[in-house]
């Protein structure tokens, strides 16, 4: 890239930049009235209503089986279709472009609207969101992995071939374990992610915790609803551990 | 007469000129065959073809006098299984243990769901401990793949391939990636194998001088091109001009 060509592109993000500022109404004297923000919480948030913390940590555990449930739901379905949507593995370019298709499909469509969408034929609960988690990351999950698979190292599968090995074993000795620490990396990256979108899921009657902040949001009921913002900080601190944890053990 | 090679021609689909011209070779039962030329001659490429993971463009290979360029499916398979190979980078999977890598090399004859399962049977299992002792790595039989030397990942793919039951190994650059007292020992572990074992070996090499030393016959390539085919001592000056050329 040439000099010119580096001005320009510097122009260019600042103009984007100043263009979004402008269409969000940054403004940073508002937060002369932090003051407001402090003095609600200090008001209406304290002291938290511990009567709800029982309740709030059985919401919590929902949250995080829905979670559970979505993602893995989602690699059992994603793992077999990455292969199809790698072009070194794939068996035909058909095949290829359309599970690629399919994997885009799923992932951009976000998990509220696949939610919302579920609710008529599955109706409230923990149940749609499981399936509304699992769609979203079959994509997410699909596109990473099939990204894995193709960076593979080719020197095993190579080895594999030139012993008189079938295509299911290339892929089972010669790719597979190449990958496997980054899928697992990758899943439990999800398994975060899939918390922070069941809460969200909540909103719009997927259960679990989420649902609980909203309703007591909706009634005024701040006091329980500082301690459910602590028991979804410890949830989510809880699972950054675990995920971290596993990480370290697997590589 | 083991392998034949007649008129082999090799051009890559995006390439503007042929990488193999012409080849004809033979190889008989016990031979110890170096193919000698620099980097870029098209060593690697003949070897492939030998085992058919690259099918050539042209010419004909005949094993054990039979044609094999269009054998497909479990013709092919069992073919391959029949040929061990050896690579300059090892090609292991570095997260399985050296045993598990030497079973690899018995993937084309074990049912699927054991090799799915990875439960295998007493005889394989004997088989590889076997080799693994043969090649003097039990010691290390348990331990990963990635955390061994240079030179027992090497031994490890020598395993691999005695499993296989070969006929012929093939090896391309297998000493490349090793320092110059491991590749002699490595050199001396296929040579004896290739005495004791009665195990045919086409093997690539850029060194002449270790060229000499094991090989039986050596065929020189250069630019796709045999440029020499004869025995080591009759490797002199003017044929390493045509080779290194």
């Amino acid at each position: 890239m040439n000099k010119l060509s580096k001005g320009s592109l510097t122009i260019l993000s600042a103009i984007i930049i100043i263009w979004s500022a402008y269409g969000t109404e940054f403004d940073l004297s508002k937060f002369l009235d932090l003051n407001n923000s402090l003095l609600f919480l200090q008001k209406k948030w304290l002291p938290p209503d511990w009567t709800v913390l029982v309740p709030a940590l059985k919401a919590a555990v929902i949250t995080l089986q829905i979670a559970i449930m979505g993602t893995f739901l989602a690699i059992l379905v994603a793992l077999p279709l990455s292969f199809l949507a790698a072009y070194n593995t794939s068996p035909s370019l058909v095949v290829y472009n359309g599970t690629r298709w399919l994997l885009n499909l799923f992932r951009s469509v976000p998990e509220i609207v696949l939610g919302l969408l579920l609710v008529p034929s599955l109706g409230l609960g923990p149940f749609p969101a499981v399936i509304a988690i699992a769609i979203h990351n079959i994509g997410v999950l699909g596109k990473l992995i099939s990204e894995l698979i193709e960076a593979a190292d080719e020197g095993p599968q190579e080895a594999v071939q030139s012993v008189g090995a079938n295509r299911l074993f290339v892929i089972l000795y010669g790719i597979l374990p190449q990958i496997v620490p980054n899928i697992l990396s990758n899943y439990f990256y999800r398994l975060e992610v899939g918390v922070r979108a069941s809460l969200i899921l909540g909103f719009i009657g997927g259960g679990g915790i989420g649902n609980m902040l909203f309703i007591d949001f909706k009634i005024f009921n701040y006091q329980s609803v500082a301690t459910e913002v602590l028991v979804i900080m410890l949830l989510v601190i809880a699972v950054d551990y675990l995920g971290t944890f596993v990480r370290k053990r697997v590589i | 007469m083991l392998l034949e090679v007649d008129h082999l021609h090799m051009k890559y689909r995006k390439a503007l000129t042929s990488t193999l011209e012409n080849l004809n070779f033979k190889v008989e039962e016990g031979e110890f065959v170096v193919i000698l030329g620099l980097s870029g001659a098209g060593k690697s490429t003949l070897v492939r073809c030998l085992n058919l993971l690259i099918k050539p463009t042209g010419g004909v290979i005949r094993w054990q006098g039979r044609e094999v360029n269009k054998w497909r499916g479990k013709a092919l398979k069992n073919y391959r299984r029949s040929i061990g190979m050896i690579f300059q980078s090892f090609n292991l999977i570095g997260r399985l243990s050296a045993l598990t890598n030497v079973l690899v090399g018995r993937l084309g004859y074990m049912p699927g769901w054991r090799a799915f399962f990875h439960w295998y049977s007493a005889s394989d299992l004997e088989l590889a401990k076997e080799a693994l002792d043969r090649v003097g790595l039990t010691h290390v039989m348990h331990q990963r793949a990635d955390q061994l030397s240079g030179g027992q990942k090497q031994r490890v793919a020598i395993a691999r391939a005695l499993v296989q039951k070969p006929m012929l190994i093939l090896g391309d650059e297998p000493i490349a990636s090793l320092d110059p007292l491991t590749s002699r020992s490595v050199m001396d572990l296929l040579k004896s194998i290739n005495k004791e074992e009665h195990i045919t070996m086409v093997i690539n090499l850029h060194d002449v001088e270790l060229a000499k030393h094991y090989a039986t016959r050596i065929i020189g390539i250069s630019k796709g091109k045999i440029v020499f085919d004869g025995l080591p001592q009759d490797v002199d000056l003017a044929v390493l001009e045509r080779i290194y050329s």
